[in-house]
């Protein structure tokens, strides 16, 4: 039971990997599967990346910080991944042929066990003038001192969690 | 501990503010029982920035270690206001970037 009047209600969008463009070029993640899952499989000693947008609904509130959670497995059993989050909020107009805003983001993720499913999350800021497109680049160190997954590591999926208005 | 002032009118009403340009946590501001059905007003005013509201539940002897819960709003970058439905011990404004102001009325 919340305490407050208001009560934070949030929505998801998802898309599998199946959904995700690899990046062009040497440093493209390759589509792969595991099991069932058809997943985007990042190299180990190497910078491996893949893109994707999402559009979101008018009843997303934009004022407000946002989760992008990564599913993601490898077949090693510990260990950390070294993922980056890129971003670029974009509104009809906006020239998206420039970098990406702000810095950055970097996540250190645990793994959990030998293919189990991981999921891990970025703090995504408010889009500064509420535009709808959100463009991902996420990006695995597999090449960074302190990626210590020595193995490929499979995307699964990517969530965007929104709050409603 | 913030302390809640007196407001002039006919029945008990008391209000509060603070703003901060500097640090993290504010000082907690202790919410005492008021009449039934008297309620509370909090709202978060950004200049700039970003900041939240956090309570907490736990007593008032345990206000230095206190268990600290963000507000449903989560952390903001536009102005919010929101309404205390249940007792609390006491709320605090949190400062995440720029100048941001708590302002309380009940």
């Amino acid at each position: 039971m919340s305490l407050w009047l208001n009560r934070q209600t949030t929505d998801i969008l998802e898309l599998p990997a199946t959904g995700i463009k690899p990046a062009g070029g040497t440093k493209a993640a390759v589509p792969d599967e595991l099991g069932i899952a058809s997943v985007l499989k990042f190299v180990n000693n190497s910078e491996n990346c893949a893109s994707m947008a999402f559009s979101l609904p008018p009843h997303c509130n934009f004022s407000r910080d946002m989760n992008v959670l990564i599913g993601w497995a490898t077949a090693s059993t510990s260990g950390d991944c070294r993922w980056g989050l890129s971003y670029k909020w974009a509104a009809a107009g906006t020239n998206i042929n420039s970098s990406a805003d702000g810095e950055e983001i970097s996540l250190f993720a645990t793994n959990d066990g030998s293919y189990e499913y991981n999921r891990s999350v970025f703090t995504l800021p408010a889009p500064p003038n509420q535009e709808p497109v959100c463009i991902i680049m996420l990006t695995r160190y597999g090449n960074h001192v302190d990626d210590t997954i020595n193995d490929s590591v499979f995307l699964v999926g990517v969530l965007l969690n929104y709050i409603l208005k | 501990m913030g302390i809640l002032i007196k407001r002039q009118g006919r029945f008990q009403s008391w209000e509060y503010q603070e703003t901060m340009t500097s640090g993290t946590y504010s000082e907690p501001l202790r919410i005492p029982p008021f009449e039934p059905g008297q309620q509370i007003s909090v709202s978060l005013v950004i200049d700039t920035g970003e900041g939240k509201i956090q309570f907490t539940t736990s007593g008032d002897d345990n206000i230095d270690s206190a268990i600290w819960q963000d507000w449903p709003l989560g952390a903001c970058i536009e102005t919010q206001s929101d309404l205390l439905l249940s007792p609390v011990t006491a709320i605090r404004l949190v400062r995440i970037s720029g100048t941001v102001t708590m302002e309380v009325v009940t």
